[in-house]
């Protein structure tokens, strides 16, 4: 009588490893939906100064960046009231009040806030960051966080060798070699639900730039089904591939390596990928060749000849260190601080936020690998088909009504007996539940079957257990 | 001719409290036995004098829903399966020589618990004892020398399983808490660790003597 089994240990099967993929967002295999709180952004670095024209002693008034839906800025001043020293004095002040809104911002799958309560559906998905080498596009000086310097640099660290201080992307193969660039797009996946690394081959994401009633469209993926991993160039960081034009089933054509178009960034790489840290390394000045050049384009086709000329649509402004969107301020100059953002912080984070959120996908599956154990639990036909169920015997109670009826020859007769006289000579059990114990009797794990398993003597039932961790 | 249904049956396991603070320690699961269950079966649905026929006696036991796996290593596996012979007209049953334990708490001797298994069984692993509310008195296991099983099944009632505490031994000694300052009630369960069979009888402690409380009206209070 046991009411143990021993596992022998042909039966226990050890380093076994699963590969989990699952789509990386909280929504499954593709997010369509992209939300950041605006509450997070609000940054005291940035903004600008202006002469309060109300009051007839013009004191200046700093004006705090209104960002809509998409991160672009509603309330940047279009005239040029804007006291460019005074702006940076009084982002000087605030140096060190920096909060990790001037670094980067969290992309959600829902809202933050609905009706003014936290909506508890919402989680963030990933992070979008900017870095520049020289700190451009954050204030820049001796009194200063340089936010994106600081981006720049911790991203450096990760991902480059030492040595090597700028991001290279390729060239074309017209001038087959490299470029170094002193800025970066970054998209860093939560490691929540990125748990090991994204699945390389299974990332596709679409971007998308507004001028005005333009709107261009581009969809990215990694390259890690048509060429091995260039890990060479810098083996601690894993496997890195490079970021393409194409959508996942898209057939591949080498073309689509680089962003063709005019003016500063054609022929470079669009980026790189890089699957076991979970971080994505965008090109801006290849993104601003690719959209700018077709903006053009269109507004050329649209005969908008002279407006396409300027260069400073906004597919041209994700290379700018400044942030403006020229579709809600058309006679947006590009004035140097926008184009250099040495004054304050930018933010420029956002402007490649509203291009993610206005190409409405970015598909991506994550990958863990996980140790399992599995025991082959082998249940013979004579063992396990009794149960200590109190329900499977008569007890006190009704021990003592069935004697009080008349029935058997005392209570002691009823008590433990089996309730039903079938099961003396075909007993029946129903297994729910497999516990594993070490060699103290103690219970470690627990499975559960999904219906009771009939037993009996006739029955014989083998059941594998596997244990993950 | 059809095809036979070779497949096997897999099923995920999750550790316990217990099992994930050993694999936390250097010892490691460990894993050498199993144990099968039917906690959530209710043997008296079963009925052989079904209209249909014998393929439906079980029907109902058959379709119960079955819980997800708790991770409380003491309140999985309350009920084990058990293998015992073919022909067998009895589980094996524990008995107690008490029915109850009521004593006042200037008790100054000790209660024996000597359980018996009918048929005989648990003569080598013995038993483990279980009190509900440790604040009635101590418990103490005689007669094996091994630790007690932390992880042995703890029924609820209306205790708290923290108040909980366990032994093991072939029989065991209760003196009652001279501290206590009201009334204080429990449970001792005994299981069986070789048959997993298990009886429960109420435990009170008195302040007052309990001869000024009729031992009926404190079973009644305690029901």
């Amino acid at each position: 009588m046991s009411i143990y089994r021993e596992i022998e240990e042909t039966d226990k099967v050890f380093g076994r490893v699963r590969k989990v993929s699952a789509g990386l967002f909280s929504t499954g295999f593709e997010l369509t939906d992209f939300h950041f709180d605006k509450t997070e952004i609000k940054s005291s670095i940035s903004g600008w100064v202006q002469p309060d024209t109300d009051n007839t002693d013009n004191p200046s008034v700093h004006i705090h960046a209104e960002i809509n839906e998409f991160g672009n800025t509603t309330n940047y001043p279009t005239d040029n009231s804007t006291d460019e020293s005074e702006t940076t004095e009084i982002n000087k002040e605030h140096w060190n009040t920096a909060s990790f809104g001037d670094y980067y911002v969290n992309v959600y799958n829902e809202e933050t806030y609905k009706d003014g309560v936290p909506n508890d559906n919402s989680s963030s998905q990933f992070s979008i960051s900017y870095g520049n080498k020289n700190g451009y596009g954050s204030l820049n000086e001796s009194k200063s966080t340089s936010a994106t310097q600081a981006v720049y640099n911790q991203y450096k660290n990760i991902l480059l060798g030492p040595g090597d201080s700028s991001w290279t992307f390729a060239l074309d193969s017209a001038t087959a070699n490299f470029k170094d660039r002193d800025s970066i797009y970054v998209i860093n996946f939560s490691s929540a639900n990125l748990k090991e690394k994204f699945d390389p081959g299974n990332l596709e994401f679409r971007l998308s730039v507004k001028h005005g009633d333009i709107v261009e469209t581009e969809t990215f993926r990694d390259d890690s089904r048509f060429s091995s991993s260039n890990s060479s160039r810098n083996p601690s960081t894993g496997k890195v591939y490079q970021i393409v034009r194409g959508a996942i089933v898209d057939e591949f054509s080498e073309d689509s390596r680089y962003a063709t178009g005019t003016g500063e960034g054609s022929g470079e790489g669009f980026g790189f990928a890089y699957p076991d840290l979970g971080i994505l390394i965008l090109n801006p000045f290849a993104l601003s060749c690719h959209f700018g050049t077709r903006v053009e384009e269109r507004l050329v086709e649209l005969g908008n000849s002279q407006e396409a000329s300027t260069k400073t649509n906004t597919g041209r402004q994700l290379s700018w260190y400044g942030n403006v969107d020229p579709s809600e301020s058309s006679d947006e100059d590009g004035s140097s601080d926008l184009r250099y953002g040495t004054e304050r912080n930018h933010q420029n984070f956002m402007k490649l936020f509203g291009a993610i959120k206005r190409g409405s996908s970015f598909k991506s599956r994550s990958t863990e690998y996980v140790p399992s154990k599995h025991y082959f639990i082998r249940v013979k036909n004579t063992d396990f088909n009794y149960s200590n169920n109190p329900s499977f015997v008569y007890g006190g109670k009704e021990a003592t009504q069935l004697h009080e009826e008349g029935n058997g020859p005392n209570r002691d007769y009823w008590v433990g007996r089996l309730r039903h006289e079938d099961f003396i000579y075909d007993p029946k059990s129903y297994i729910t539940t497999i516990g594993l114990y070490n060699g103290d009797n103690e219970l470690v794990a627990v499975a559960k079957l999904s219906v009771p398993v009939l037993k009996s003597f006739d029955t014989e039932t083998l059941i594998k257990v596997k244990l993950d961790f | 001719m059809g095809y036979l249904n070779n497949e096997t049956i897999t099923v995920h396991a999750v550790l316990t409290r217990k099992g994930r603070e050993l694999l936390a320690s250097e010892n490691g699961l460990n894993i050498t036995s199993f144990a099968l269950a039917d906690d959530e079966v209710d043997y008296t649905l079963y009925d052989p004098n079904h209209p249909e026929g014998s393929q439906y006696y079980d029907s109902a036991l058959r379709s119960i829903p079955v819980f997800e796996p708790l991770t409380d290593e003491t309140q999985c596996l309350k009920y084990k399966l058990v293998t015992l012979p073919p022909g067998t007209e009895y589980i094996p049953t524990i008995k107690l020589g008490q029915q109850n334990i009521i004593i006042d708490k200037t008790y100054n001797g000790v209660i024996n618990i000597t359980p018996t298994t009918e048929p005989v069984y648990n003569t080598t692993l013995g038993y483990t004892a279980v009190l509900s509310n440790r604040n009635v008195g101590t418990l103490t296991g005689t007669g094996l020398d091994i630790e007690s099983s932390q992880t042995a099944s703890i029924f609820l009632g209306d205790s708290s399983s923290e108040m909980a505490t366990t032994e093991v031994g072939f029989s065991f000694t209760f003196k009652p808490n001279k501290s206590i300052t009201t009334d204080q009630r429990a449970t001792l369960t005994i299981i069986g660790n070789e048959s997993g069979g298990s009886t429960s009888i109420p435990v009170i402690v008195t302040v007052v003597s309990s001869d000024e409380n009729s031992e009926q009206d404190l079973m009644n209070n305690f029901l």
